[in-house]
């Protein structure tokens, strides 16, 4: 410390145990690793100096173009990589300069998009017969769970919200009542379990389904992954027939981005849902017209799976024995979605 | 040995009666540290915040000098996180801007890592407990619904850090930081559901439950949690230094979801 007041004060000996007796010491818990970091700091000066303690930050003039342009690589100079545990990863950075899936950072890569991609990619899941992904080929980057997880708890909110708005709109605004009172207890307990019911039935179909869909997928590829990698190009075998699956959905995160864009369609049906459900008491007809709308959003949601899961590279189109646990599975998925929250 | 204990804070050097440290003394500027208008001296200026934090715990004070130093720390934090960003129209519109523009200017952006960097030298969680507590407190009016509440809001505050972790491995803030600020950011979800959970139901049953009555308080409901899901998003994104639809709807829908519970319950 240099300043000379401080170090007057730092001066005086108060004939007492202390740490004023250590000062001269070396700091033994001193970070001898954290020379990277000090040597590219810059002190920040304080905006308010009423209360801010000066504080050393790290130059990020050296990552600031990987920072404006993130990708989905596992980003090798990882060492650079956020204050409080960089020791920690560069430690436990491998060989190969990627980090151990132990450390949050290693899943940062699979959030790394921007708006334009994210936009662009819940857009084409609406769409009929477009991918999701820029190309049919392996592309790691173009894995992320951040469609996956988010679209999942937006659809999970929305589910949880637009009851009660319905509720709010229909006897507080428009009929003047209090909800406590004109909705009974038990509908308004509903609202709460099919909270619970849309987390784990959409938790399940995002996250879950699709590990299972992969080890059949494994198993029906009758060409194989020898090297463990996709392959990029549909090829035939032995048989003459083709490469089926698509090479994105030949990895657990691929497939669960295929399935998490694919919930996006449930993001305008469950509204819809809720707004029949509320007249299905008048109406018994609103039942039917319910059924009927999960079918078309399971038509159109198999159509999406069959259109990002099938590979079409050579115009041929088999339809694989994957695809049938696929539609399976989105069958119980849509029967149970009925059951349970409706 | 004299019995006189010596209190932490640099007044105590006052009290010393030793010659030798007398006359260092003599030298130095032993004025109150504490007093705002020193700010000019650099002694203060750069151990403002050391100092403070050497006085916290002394024995030496009553409990009541204690909370009201605490409380004033955290209102001093609310400053700079929350209370600027109330959703004023001047206010919406450099945020839209913000959003769209996904890259700010470079000032504006090293001014942003200050602030960060600032707030993060004095992050606590003191205040996003209060804050968590009085929520829950409101919200399930002291009743089973508070634990349930009380790990709801947790869990979400740990969700939108670990988020900001995810999205931003290149920020020098840690999880904490992350967590008291998003703590410190839902302090308009405790003011809407003091609003709609307090405040409402006395003026409706002031008003006598009429229909009009109703109508009027449903409305305003929904108004107060539009305007504190929007402060709340306001603060969290520019506080967190947040920008773009990936990095700011996740908080938005956590933020929604604790302001809509505060509004239906």
């Amino acid at each position: 410390m240099s300043n000379t007041k401080y170090g007057a004060l730092n001066g005086v000996d108060d004939d007492l145990d202390g740490v004023d007796d250590f000062l001269d010491e070396p700091n033994p818990f001193e970070d001898s690793q954290h020379g990277t970091s000090v040597s590219n700091a810059t002190v920040a000066p304080d905006l308010d100096t009423k209360s801010m303690a000066t504080t050393v930050l790290p130059d990020y003039s050296e990552i600031a173009d990987d920072q404006q342009e993130p990708s989905g690589e596992p980003h090798g100079e990882y060492s650079n990589v956020n204050n409080g545990s960089s020791t920690n990863v560069n430690n436990s950075t491998s060989v190969h300069g990627e980090l151990p899936p132990g450390l949050i950072n290693y899943y940062s890569k699979f959030f790394q998009l921007s708006t334009e991609t994210f936009k662009g990619r819940f857009l084409r899941s609406l769409r009929i017969n477009q991918l999701i992904f820029e190309s049919e080929s392996y592309d790691p980057e173009s894995r992320e769970l951040f469609g996956a997880i988010w679209i999942t708890c937006a659809i999970v909110l929305v589910k949880f919200m637009f009851p009660g708005l319905i509720n709010l709109v229909h006897y507080g605004i428009i009929k003047g009542e209090r909800i406590s009172e004109s909705v009974p207890t038990n509908d308004r307990d509903k609202i709460y379990w099919n909270l619970i019911h849309s987390i784990w039935l959409f938790g399940i179909y995002s996250f879950v389904v699709p590990f299972i869909v992969l080890q059949i997928i494994l198993k029906d590829d009758t060409n194989g992954e020898d090297n463990g990698l996709p392959q990029n190009e549909p090829t035939n075998d032995a048989g003459g027939r083709h490469m089926t699956i698509n090479a994105n959905a030949k990895n657990l995160i691929g497939l669960i981005t295929v399935y998490g864009y694919g919930n996006s369609i449930w993001l305008f049906i469950l509204p819809i849902l809720d707004i029949t459900n509320s007249i299905a008491t008048r109406f018994k007809t609103a039942i039917a017209i319910e059924w009927a709308i999960i079918a078309l959003a399971y038509v159109k949601t198999a159509q999406y799976m069959n259109m990002q899961i099938c590979n079409r590279g050579n115009g041929h189109v088999r339809l694989p024995f994957t695809m049938i646990f696929v539609l399976g599975f989105h069958i119980i998925f849509s029967v149970l979605l009925m059951f349970t929250l409706y | 040995m004299s019995d006189y204990i010596e209190p932490d804070t640099p007044n105590g050097v006052k009290h010393h009666s030793n010659t030798t440290n007398d006359e260092i003394l003599s030298n130095v500027d032993i004025s109150n540290p504490f007093d705002d208008n020193n700010a000019n001296s650099d002694f203060i200026q750069t151990d403002t915040y050391n100092v403070s934090k050497n006085s916290r715990g002394t024995l030496d004070e009553t409990i009541l000098e204690t909370l009201r130093r605490d409380f004033t720390e955290i209102n001093t934090t609310l400053k700079k996180v929350v209370y600027p960003h109330f959703p004023s129209r001047q206010l919406l519109s450099s945020t839209s801007t913000m959003i769209t523009n996904e890259s700010l200017s470079s000032s504006s952006n090293s001014a942003n890592d200050q602030s960060i960097a600032d707030i993060s030298a004095n992050c606590d969680l003191w205040a996003p407990l209060i804050f968590v507590i009085t929520y829950s407190l409101c919200v399930s009016h002291a009743h089973t619904l508070f634990s349930s509440l009380f790990v709801l809001c947790w869990t979400l505050l740990l969700i939108m850090s670990l988020h900001m972790r995810l999205t931003k491995p290149y920020e020098n803030v840690n999880m904490i930081t992350y967590i008291s600020l998003s703590g410190y950011c839902i302090f308009p979800q405790v003011i809407n559901s003091i609003i709609t959970q307090i405040i409402f139901p006395i003026i409706l049953k002031m008003a006598g439950n009429r229909h009009w009555s109703i109508r009027i308080i449903t409305l305003l409901k929904l108004i107060t949690l539009i305007l504190c899901e929007l402060w709340s998003l306001t603060s969290i994104s520019l506080v967190t230094n947040s920008k773009g639809f990936v990095q700011i709807f996740p908080l938005g829908l956590c933020l929604l979801g604790l302001g809509w519970l505060a509004t239906i319950l």
